[in-house]
């Protein structure tokens, strides 16, 4: 943890790792982005995209060095991609600072977010990398979608009615009749009246 | 269908786009008929590999709609039924089960071009909840708690009608109740009255004149009490007719009381004596008359002569004044003297010498005298015969009103008996027949109360079953109306049930799916402050209604407008991941893909990318359709969407122009990398 509560950069970078390789990116060991220091950043890939995650201790090195760093990157893809593949959309660059920026810089950041002349930028900085769970967050867009309702019964929510409905009084053949009676189309109180053995 | 409804192909208007899967090989080309028709397939497979057509055509006036599976064709309403049984089996009960696969279609399967932003922006809140509850599954329940609303109120209203009909059955047992005690007090017979024999009764009113309705009637008819109350109508009537024969009677025993007397005087002499008077009259009238002429004639007489007497006179003087020598008129010598002697003769002889002629004035006074003694006796005499005229004439009449009673009576003047001893006789009979009448008639009435009592006591059977029978129907009525309210109270409760179930069933759902959405949305991240989206449910007027809110977790700001705080390519960029969030959590869909027509349209740059790299992600999860006329953007998503493995496949299809024969098609494969990891192979 840095001074302010943030993660710090290497925090950053790990959780960075973590999250990635867990979803199926791979580190790249074998070449990193020149000019850029080394401790400061990590490259991953995967079938679609290249990733490169810089960790800036503040977000003036971050507005100071983001070009830099994009740069690089192209050169990286330009010395590994055939001349006719789209580089522009494999390249993704992650900014990532533990500190915090000023309301009146934010529109920097932004623009350099809207920035999607070369490749793509993904920017987190202080208030947003508070947690380990944060970078994952920060990363969402490189990430597998993961599944979001896991019900996967075939019973609808009129079948389970009987079971949903917790009135003390309200059998649940009463509540089957009416159910049944709504699926045939048939008059849903009479039904129910005669289902009581109703006059 | 289940969990595995893929789409193999479709059919454009009058052409045919092949698709994607080596399985399905097409032959048919769909191209516009000569009438303009056109025709749309879809061709769909579940997860046992059985084929399922969809085929919509279209005259330009209808549609009609083909549904196909195996074997089987279905068309028209069955065809439909049949689609919504594989696709939407929740549509199956719905009230429009077009509308509810057509709501879950547009909102989770296939994003229209021009209805991106139709959930956000323009269907209200209402619309909102109904389109996620619909496609939650809580559509039906919805619809369920809303029919039963309905026939909840018609339940009500039918309970108050036949609450409103149970006063009339109340009514009509309370009228039967009062009947059958009014039928036995009038069934209670009077001891000391003596009931007439039918027979006897009416073999004496026929006695009286009384015409029975019928030869033989008994007391059991059902005529009894008409031909009683006919009968007792005619004595009425005969009693009538007798007091009227008694009142004449005795008129006339009051006409023969007052006899006038006849004239003192034979009318005939007073008529002789009349005119003999009026003779006498007229007799001394014209000898008056006579001589008052006679009188008169003399009259004149000795005034003509008294008035030539004058007149000689008067010439005598005037002729003395004038005598001369000759004649003043002839001129002749005449005689003097002699003349003036004559003249003076005449002047001075007087008016006597005819007097004795003259009527005598007591003579006629005596005739007058005569004449007025004749008058009065005439006078005297005719007032005596105008009375004893008089007289006869009273009495005439008299003798014609006492004949015309008489006649009425039906009695003749006899020497045996005289009038006013007949009349006796006939008041006597009168008197007698009246009152046999009188007491027939109340015989009759008592008889008439007999039966009447008689019919009370047979009418009280009846009337104690109609009331056993109106008691037991308003009985069963009220049994009814408990019955039904008991039903009634079951379905209030269970409508209060259903709405917190569809409530917390809509709630528990979009909690399940906000994380997601959460998720979705900020993978495009279109907006540098509201980076958090919700959906927020709420209950008003009974209704569910449903917001998205933005929230810019720094700054605290919430908006529950996102049209208000996003711009144009933000609000598309929401809209998608809110279509795209429904696509990828729903447990059920329609078909397991997304179709996206022309889904850049203003998405800038950033926005766009993000869409890119969240469509790669879904293409994992979902056959993924996705159109544009953009040639950069097909680019981009032919690399992007390539196939990482070889068992995933993409195909680019090119619409390059339309001629007669159907659209100008090109299609080719999109290959996968040869090396996947370039970096980390390189180094």
């Amino acid at each position: 943890m840095s001074n302010n509560g943030s993660l710090s950069q290497t925090e950053l970078l790990a959780a960075a790792t973590s999250v990635l390789c867990k979803h199926g990116f791979s580190e790249v060991d074998g070449v990193a982005l020149a000019r850029i220091d080394r401790g400061s950043h990590r490259l991953f890939e995967d079938a679609y995209s290249i990733v490169a995650v810089i960790a800036f201790p503040n977000w003036i090195e971050l507005i100071n060095g983001w070009i830099e760093a994009q740069a690089s990157l192209v050169e990286l893809m330009s010395e590994h991609l055939s001349r006719d593949e789209y580089k522009a959309w494999e390249g993704y660059l992650a900014l990532l600072t533990p500190g915090l920026v000023p309301t009146a810089e934010q529109q920097q950041i932004e623009r350099i977010r809207y920035d999607t002349g070369r490749v793509r930028k993904l920017i987190s900085t202080g208030m947003q990398l508070r947690e380990v769970s944060d970078v994952e967050d920060a990363l969402l867009p490189l990430l597998p979608l993961q599944e979001s309702m896991q019900d996967s019964s075939e019973d609808t929510v009129l079948s389970r009615l009987p079971e949903l409905l917790q009135g003390p009084n309200l059998p649940s053949d009463s509540i089957r009749t009416v159910v049944d009676a709504f699926l045939k189309q048939e008059p849903l109180i009479e039904s129910l009246h005669k289902h009581m053995g109703g006059k | 269908m289940g969990s595995g409804r893929h789409l193999f192909s479709m059919q454009y208007y009058g052409g045919f786009v092949a698709r994607l899967h080596e399985l399905v090989q097409m032959t048919s080309w769909y191209r516009y008929t000569q009438r303009q028709a056109k025709r749309v397939s879809v061709r769909l497979a579940n997860e046992n590999g059985e084929e399922v057509t969809i085929t919509r055509s279209s005259d330009g006036k209808s549609q009609s709609i083909q549904f196909s599976i195996g074997n089987e064709d279905f068309k028209g309403t069955s065809a439909e039924a049949r689609l919504l049984e594989k696709l939407w089996p929740d549509a199956a009960s719905a009230n429009d089960g077009e509308s509810a696969l057509n709501s879950a279609i547009v909102r989770s399967v296939y994003l229209q071009q021009d209805r991106v932003r139709d959930f956000l922006e323009a269907a209200s809140d209402q619309d909102r909840f109904n389109v996620i509850t619909e496609l939650v599954g809580v559509g039906r329940l919805t619809e369920l708690q809303l029919q039963l609303e309905s026939q909840r109120n018609s339940w009500t209203r039918a309970i108050t009608q036949r609450t409103k009909e149970e006063m009339p059955l109340a009514n009509r047992v309370a009228e039967l109740e009062k009947q059958l005690q009014k039928l036995k007090a009038s069934s209670e017979a009077d001891e000391d009255v003596s009931i007439p024999s039918w027979s006897d009764w009416w073999q004496t009113a026929t006695a009286f004149g009384v015409t029975p309705p019928v030869e033989s009637l008994s007391a059991a008819s059902v005529e009894a009490s008409n031909a009683l109350t006919s009968a007792i109508r005619q004595l009425e009537s005969l009693i009538a007719q007798s007091r009227t024969r008694r009142e004449t009677a005795v008129s006339l025993k009051e006409l023969l009381a007052k006899e006038p007397p006849e004239p003192a005087s034979s009318i005939d002499e007073l008529s002789v004596q009349t005119e003999q008077a009026n003779l006498a009259v007229k007799k001394a009238r014209t000898t008056l008359d006579a001589a008052r002429k006679r009188a008169a004639a003399n009259r004149k007489l000795q005034v003509e002569a008294q008035e030539l007497r004058e007149q000689q006179r008067a010439l005598a003087q005037i002729a003395i004044k004038l005598l001369g020598e000759h004649c003043p008129v002839c001129a002749q010598v005449y005689d003097f003297q002699k003349t003036k002697a004559r003249l003076n003769q005449l002047a001075g002889q007087s008016d006597t010498g005819t007097s004795s002629t003259i009527e005598p004035p007591d003579i006629i006074a005596g005739l007058a005298k005569a004449e007025e003694d004749a008058v009065a006796v005439a006078t005297d005499t005719r007032i005596e015969f105008d009375r004893a005229e008089a007289a006869a004439a009273i009495h005439r009449k008299w003798i014609g009103e006492r004949n015309r009673a008489l006649a009425d009576l039906g009695l003749q003047a006899s020497d045996s008996e005289s009038p006013s001893q007949q009349v006796e006789v006939v008041i006597a009979d009168c008197n007698e027949r009246n009152k046999q009448l009188v007491a027939q008639r109340k015989a009759g009435e008592r008889l008439a109360l007999n039966l009447a009592q008689e019919s009370a006591r047979s009418q009280i059977a009846t009337t104690e079953s109609d009331l056993h029978e109106a008691k037991k129907g308003l009985a069963m009525h009220r049994l009814v109306i408990k019955s039904r309210e008991l039903t009634g109270a079951v379905v209030n409760q269970l409508l209060e049930e259903l709405r917190e179930a569809a409530s917390r069933i809509a709630v528990d759902r979009l909690e399940q799916i906000e994380p997601f959405l959460q998720r979705v949305y900020a993978r495009i991240d279109p907006h540098p402050a509201f980076r958090i989206v919700k959906l927020v449910t709420r209950y008003s007027r009974g209704r569910g209604r449903l917001d998205a809110h933005l929230h810019d977790s720094v700054e605290g700001l919430s908006s529950d407008s996102p049209s208000a705080v996003l711009s144009s390519s933000q609000l598309n960029a929401l809209a998608v991941s809110l279509f795209l969030t429904l696509n990828l959590s729903l447990p059920r869909l329609p078909v397991e893909a997304a179709l996206l027509d022309d889904p850049i349209q203003s998405l800038d740059d950033i926005n766009l990318l993000g869409l890119v790299d969240l469509l790669r992600r879904t293409k994992d999860k979902r056959q993924l359709l996705v159109s544009t006329h953009d040639h950069r953007f097909g680019k981009l998503l032919s690399r992007k969407l390539r196939p990482g493995t070889n068992n995933q496949r993409t195909s680019v299809i090119e619409l390059s122009g339309w001629s007669r024969s159907g659209p100008e098609v090109r299609q080719y494969a999109v290959e996968p990398e040869s090396t996947i990891l370039k970096l980390v192979h390189a180094g």
